[in-house]
C-alpha cells in the first residue's frame, strides 16, 4: 500500500514541475543561509563562510539533480519530453504529417473494419448464459472433409449414450419457409424447426406466454407454435391478445402460445418469423438417415471439449456398429457453438483480413521511407545529441516514441473513419451476411486498433530510427559533409519500395481474379434472356390444394387437382393481361434463392445402367408450363418442347438440358431414351425424353450449369414425399411484356392475388434484378479486394515516386557532373528509369512468388477463373509496371532540368 | 576527511527518523547538522545528501513539512515525524538492533563460548 502511494506521488511528481523546482531552490537556499548564519558565528568571514557552506552541501545543482530524480519518474519524465518533442517535430512539417496520417489512417481504418466484422462473428460471446459450455455437434464423414447435419434418430442416440453433456437439442440451420394463413390475410413465414429445449438450452424467455413444453413435440391436432418479437412486432403490430390465436400452416392448424424475446436470433439470419416444435422419439431407420439439422448442446459443468469430442468418438463407434446402414463411416464432431454457426465465415472474412494487413504493410513501408529520407535532414540534430552524451538506446528511444505518437494519431483518425468503413461493410454485405447489424465497436476492437497503431509505429518507426543512431556525430557535425552512410540509407529504401511494389501486386493480383470472376458472371449468359421478364411467386396453401391425412399411413401427401386448376387460370389471366407477350410457371425461377427442397431427383434410365460415376443417376428436376422455355427463351436444341398436348393422361414426357444430355447419353442421341423418376414408385410413368434444351444456371449464376430436366405441371404424381410438398405448391410465375416489365407490376399481382385471398404472392421483381441479386456474394468481395488494391497502389505508386526524387536530390551533384561533361538530358532520364525499373522488376518477382502463395486462399470465390490465371497476373503486373515507371519518370524528369552550375556549386 | 565514515545507504533515514523523534520539528540543515553531531563528528555527510533522503520519506508518509520560521527569523522548511513514522522509527530501530546484535556474535564469537 504504501509503496502504491510512494509510485503515485512519483507520478503527480513528473508534473508541475516548476513550482516544485523553485520550492526546493528556496528550500536549499534557506538552509545555505542558516549555515551560513552559524558560519559567521563561528567567526568565519562573509566570503568563506559562503565557501564552507557549499563545499559541504556538496553542489546545489547535483543536490537538485538527486533530489529531482526522487521526486518523479525518470523514464515518464524524458517520456513526457520525447513526446513534447515529438509533437513539435510533427507540427514543424505538416506535409510529412499529413501524407503519414492519412495514410496510416486508411491502412488502419481497413484493418479495424475487417476486424470488426471477424470479432462479431468469431471472437465475441454468444449472447446466452453459460456460453463457453455451448457446443455444436455434427456428423462427420471419415472419408470426406467437410460435417454433415444431424437427425433425429442421432438426437435420440446421442442423448441415451452420452456422458459428456447436460442436454442436446436440434435446429435447423436456414429457416424453411411457409405460409401463415388466417386472421384476414396470409403471410410468406421463415420457420425455425427446434425441439421445445432448445429455449431452455440457450436461456431466452417469452416476453409473452410461455416457451414450447416438451409434450408439444408430439404431433397433434393443433401445433403450439412461437413468434418472434420482430415478427410479432411486424404482421401484429405487437398485439398483446395474441396468445391462443390459431393459424394454419399449409392444412395443420397452429396456435400461438408465446412471443420470444427481442434480440433472440441463433442462426444470425434475422428471418425467423415462427419457432415451430420438432419431436425427437424413435431412431427408426427413416429417422436416422433424414439429416437436415444442427445439434446444440451444453457441456457439464467441468467438460473440455476435447473430453467431449474423445466421448463422442466412442459413442460414434458403438452406432456405426449398431447401425451399419445409416452410420457406416459417420464420426460425430463436437465444435463450440460460434463455430458451428459462423465458423465457415473464416473463409470469407481472412482473406480479407490478410489484404487489409498488406495495406498497412504497405503503408508501413511507406511511412519507414519518408521518415529515412527525413532522417538525413536530421543528421545534424542527432549528432549533437549523441556528442552531448545520449546513448544510442536513448536516441533510439526518441526516434521510436516519435513514430509511435504518429501512428497513434494515424490510429485515431483510422479509427474515426472505421465508423463509416463499418457501415460501408455493413451496406456492401450481402443479405444473408450473418448478423451484420452486430458488427459494432466494442473493447476488443478499440484494444485491437491501438496494438495494431503501436505496432505499426514500432515496424515503421525502427529501421529509421537504428539507421540515424549510427551516425557518428563527428561525421555529421562537418560542415557540409557528405553522409558516408547515405548509400545504406538508399538501400534500406530501396528495399521497402521493392516490399511495397511485391505487396502491392499481390494485392492487385486478387483483386484482379476477384474482377475477372466478376465479370464473367456478369456477362456470361445465364442460359435464358432476362430482360423483359417480370416474375412473381405464389404459394399455395389450405386444404384445397393438398390433403395431409395419407401421410402417416403411407408417408405420402396428396396434391389436389386445385393446384393444376389454379395453375391454368393464372396462366390464363396473366396473358389475357395487356402488354403480356406470354407467361408461364416453374417451381422456382432459377438463381432465385429459396429453393428448399434437395438439389436433385434420382431417376432410373431405361435399359441404361444402375450408377453413373459411382452415384444413382440424379438430376435438377423441375415441374414447368409448357410455354417456359419461349417465355425464357431457352434455346431447343433438338426434338420439341413440352406442349398443351402433354396431359396427364396422355404420355408423359420431359425434356432435358445439354448438360444432362452429355453426362448421361455421351456418345448417343438421347431423344427417345426412357427415364423413370424414383420419388413415387407406384405413380410415376416412364418418360420418354422428347428434347434437348439449352443448359441454364440453376444456382448462383458464378457456378456452371448442371443437368436438368423438365417436365409439364400436368404431367405430376398425385402424391408427394413431405419433403417436396413445397415444391408442389410453390410456383414461380415469369412474365414477358411488351414493354418495361415494371409498368406491369401492379396488374400482374392483382390478376394472381384476386383468384385466392389466402395463399400470398410475393417476390414480384424483374427476372434480370433476381440475376444481378444472385452475384452479390461476388461483388461484395470484389468491391473490397478492389478497393484495398487502390488504395495499395496509390501508396506503392507515391514510395516510389519518394524514393526516385530523394535519389535525384541526392545525385544532383553526380547529375550535374555528367551534365557538365557533355551527358545527354535522355541519358540522365535513363539513368533514373533504370533505378526505378530495377526497383519495380524485383519487387514484381517478389510479388508473383507472394501472389503463388496468396491466391489459392482466395480460390473459393473464383468461378470460371483460375488462381494462376496468365491473363490476369500479366494485366496486372503490366498495369502496376507502368504506374511504377510513371512514378518513376516525374521526377526523373526533373533530375533533366538539374542546371550543371548550380549542382557543381553547392559543394 | 581522514578516517571519518561516510553515510550508508539504508541508514541514513533511520537517523533522520531518530533525529525528528528527539528533536521534535526542524529543518534540512539542522537534521544534518545534528547527525554529524550526534555521530561526535565520527560520520561526514554531504548536508545536499539529505534533501533526496526527506523526500522519500515523504513520500512514503513518516514525516510532513511545512515553511515556518527559524530561531533567528529566516524562512525554512520544517520537518515532523507523522504517526506512522513514530511507528516506523520504533521498527527500524528494534530491526537494527537486532541485526547489530546478530553481527556482534559473529565477530566476536569467543566470548559467547567462553
Amino acid at each position: 500500500m504504501r509503496q502504491l502511494r510512494v509510485w503515485f506521488l512519483r507520478m503527480a511528481g513528473s508534473f508541475h514541475k516548476e513550482s516544485r523546482d523553485r520550492e526546493l531552490g528556496q528550500e536549499i537556499e534557506s538552509n545555505l543561509q542558516l549555515h551560513i548564519d552559524d558560519n559567521l558565528r563561528a567567526g568565519m568571514g562573509r566570503e568563506e563562510a559562503r565557501r564552507q557552506a557549499l563545499i559541504k552541501l556538496g553542489g546545489i545543482e547535483a543536490t537538485k539533480e538527486a533530489y529531482r530524480e526522487r521526486r518523479g519518474i525518470p523514464l515518464l519524465e524524458t517520456l513526457g519530453q520525447d513526446l513534447r518533442y515529438a509533437l513539435r517535430m510533427m507540427v514543424k512539417s505538416p506535409g510529412f504529417t499529413v501524407v503519414a496520417v492519412l495514410s496510416l489512417a486508411l491502412g488502419i481504418c481497413a484493418n479495424t473494419t475487417i476486424f470488426s466484422a471477424i470479432n462479431a462473428l468469431l471472437f465475441r460471446r454468444l449472447p446466452y448464459p453459460d456460453s463457453d459450455r455451448l457446443v455444436g455437434i455434427w456428423n462427420q464423414s471419415r472419408k470426406e472433409r467437410g460435417t454433415q447435419l444431424v437427425s433425429t434418430g442421432d438426437l435420440v442416440n446421442w442423448r441415451k449414450q452420452n456422458t459428456v453433456f447436460d442436454q442436446i437439442e436440434l435446429s435447423n440451420t436456414f429457416e424453411a419457409k411457409n405460409v401463415l394463413a388466417g386472421g384476414g390475410g396470409s403471410d410468406r413465414v421463415g420457420i425455425q424447426y427446434v425441439t421445445p429445449g432448445l429455449f431452455r438450452l440457450l436461456g431466452v424467455q417469452p416476453i409473452l406466454g410461455r416457451l414450447l413444453l416438451d409434450e408439444e413435440a408430439r404431433p397433434a391436432t393443433v401445433s403450439s407454435v412461437l413468434l418472434s418479437y420482430g415478427y410479432w412486432r411486424r404482421r401484429f403490430g405487437g398485439d398483446p391478445h395474441i396468445l391462443g390465436k390459431t393459424f394454419f400452416m399449409d392444412v395443420s392448424t397452429v396456435t400461438v402460445v408465446g412471443v420470444l424475446s427481442p434480440g433472440f436470433d441463433l442462426l444470425g439470419t434475422g428471418d425467423t418469423d415462427i419457432y415451430q416444435p420438432i419431436s425427437a422419439e424413435g431412431a427408426a431407420a427413416y429417422q436416422l438417415s433424414d439429416r437436415w439439422l444442427l445439434a446444440v448442446a451444453k457441456l457439464k459443468p467441468g467438460i473440455k471439449l476435447e473430453q467431449a469430442q474423445s466421448s463422442m468418438d466412442v459413442v460414434a463407434r458403438r452406432l456405426e456398429q449398431a447401425y451399419p446402414d445409416s452410420n457406416k463411416d459417420l464420426g460425430i464432431r463436437v465444435m463450440p457453438l460460434r463455430d458451428a454457426l459462423f465458423g465457415w465465415t473464416r473463409q470469407v472474412l481472412y482473406p480479407l483480413f490478410a489484404a487489409v494487413a498488406f495495406v498497412l504493410l504497405i503503408a508501413c513501408a511507406n511511412i519507414a521511407n519518408l521518415m529515412l529520407s527525413r532522417a538525413s535532414s536530421r543528421g545534424k540534430e542527432v549528432g549533437i545529441r549523441s556528442a552531448l552524451g545520449a546513448s544510442r538506446f536513448r536516441l533510439v528511444r526518441q526516434m521510436l516514441t516519435e513514430s509511435v505518437l504518429l501512428a497513434l494519431v494515424g490510429g485515431i483518425v483510422g479509427l474515426a473513419l472505421s465508423f463509416w468503413g463499418i457501415q460501408a461493410f455493413v451496406t456492401l454485405a450481402p443479405q444473408w451476411y450473418p448478423q451484420a447489424r452486430e458488427i459494432t465497436m466494442d473493447s476488443r476492437v478499440l484494444g485491437f486498433t491501438l496494438a495494431i497503431s503501436i505496432l505499426t509505429g514500432i515496424i515503421f518507426g525502427l529501421a529509421p530510427a537504428l539507421r540515424a543512431s549510427q551516425i557518428k556525430p563527428t561525421e555529421s557535425l562537418k560542415e557540409g559533409g557528405r553522409n558516408s552512410s547515405a548509400g545504406g540509407r538508399h538501400r534500406a529504401r530501396s528495399i521497402f519500395v521493392v516490399a511495397e511494389v511485391a505487396l502491392a501486386l499481390v494485392l492487385l493480383v486478387s483483386a484482379g481474379l476477384m474482377m475477372n470472376t466478376f465479370l464473367r458472371v456478369l456477362h456470361s449468359s445465364p442460359g435464358f434472356r432476362s430482360n423483359g421478364v417480370l416474375t412473381l411467386e405464389f404459394r399455395l396453401t389450405g386444404t384445397k390444394y393438398l390433403d395431409v391425412s395419407p401421410m402417416e399411413k403411407t408417408g405420402f401427401d396428396i396434391v389436389m387437382p386445385q393446384v393444376d386448376i389454379f395453375c391454368r387460370q393464372v396462366l390464363e389471366r396473366v396473358k389475357a393481361l395487356p402488354g403480356v407477350e406470354s407467361a408461364a410457371l416453374i417451381d422456382w425461377l432459377p438463381m432465385s434463392e429459396d429453393r428448399t427442397d434437395g438439389p436433385s431427383r434420382e431417376f432410373a434410365i431405361a435399359g441404361g445402367p444402375a450408377a453413373v460415376g459411382g452415384e444413382k443417376p440424379n438430376a435438377f428436376y423441375s415441374a414447368i408450363s409448357p410455354d417456359y422455355f419461349r417465355v425464357m427463351q431457352i434455346p431447343l436444341m433438338k426434338g420439341r418442347y413440352p406442349n398443351d398436348q402433354d396431359t396427364y393422361s396422355t404420355p408423359w414426357v420431359v425434356v432435358v438440358n445439354e448438360a444432362m444430355a452429355h453426362k448421361f447419353w455421351p456418345n448417343q442421341d438421347p431423344i427417345g431414351q426412357v427415364i423413370t423418376l424414383d420419388t413415387v414408385p407406384d405413380e410415376e410413368r416412364p418418360r420418354e425424353i422428347v428434347g434437348v434444351v439449352g443448359n441454364v444456371k440453376q444456382f448462383v449464376s458464378a457456378m456452371d450449369p448442371r443437368p436438368e430436366f423438365y417436365a409439364s405441371y400436368l404431367q405430376q404424381p398425385k402424391k408427394t414425399p413431405s419433403s417436396f410438398t413445397e415444391t408442389r405448391l410453390h410456383k414461380s410465375l415469369v412474365v414477358r411484356t411488351r414493354f418495361e416489365p415494371k409498368s406491369l407490376i401492379d396488374g400482374v399481382r392483382n390478376a394472381v392475388a384476386e383468384l385466392d385471398k389466402d395463399s400470398p404472392v410475393f417476390g414480384i421483381t424483374t427476372v434480370r434484378d433476381v440475376v444481378l441479386h444472385s452475384t452479390t456474394f461476388e461483388r461484395f468481395i470484389m468491391q473490397l479486394l478492389g478497393s484495398f488494391a487502390v488504395v495499395a497502389l496509390l501508396l506503392a505508386a507515391i514510395g516510389i515516386y519518394g524514393v526516385i526524387s530523394y535519389s535525384v536530390l541526392e545525385r544532383s551533384h553526380e547529375i550535374g557532373v555528367r551534365m557538365a561533361l557533355g551527358g545527354q538530358s535522355r541519358q540522365v532520364l535513363q539513368l533514373m528509369l533504370k533505378e526505378g525499373l530495377i526497383l519495380s522488376s524485383l519487387g514484381l518477382a517478389i510479388g508473383v512468388a507472394g501472389s503463388f502463395a496468396a491466391t489459392p486462399l482466395i480460390a473459393t470465390f473464383l468461378y470460371g477463373v483460375k488462381p494462376y490465371d496468365l491473363v490476369t497476373w500479366s494485366l496486372v503486373s503490366v498495369f502496376l509496371m507502368g504506374v511504377t515507371l510513371l512514378a518513376t519518370y516525374i521526377p526523373g524528369r526533373r533530375a533533366t532540368r538539374v542546371d550543371p552550375m548550380v549542382a557543381l556549386r553547392c559543394e | 576527511m581522514g578516517n571519518k565514515t561516510d553515510v550508508w545507504q539504508g541508514t541514513l533515514a533511520l537517523m533522520v527518523l531518530k533525529t525528528l523523534e528527539t528533536m521534535g520539528a526542524l529543518h534540512g540543515y539542522g537534521i544534518a547538522r545534528r547527525i554529524e553531531q550526534t555521530s561526535g563528528g565520527q560520520l561526514s555527510l554531504n548536508y545536499g545528501t539529505v534533501y533526496p533522503a526527506l523526500l522519500k520519506l515523504e513520500q512514503e508518509g513518516y514525516i510532513a513539512s511545512e515553511w515556518g520560521l527559524s530561531e533567528n527569523n529566516r524562512k525554512a522548511k520544517y520537518y515532523r515525524l507523522t504517526p506512522a513514522g513514530r511507528k516506523q522509527v520504533e521498527r527500524e530501530a528494534q530491526d537494527w538492533e537486532q541485526t547489530t546484535a546478530i553481527m556482534a556474535r559473529f565477530l566476536s564469537p569467543a566470548k559467547e563460548l567462553l
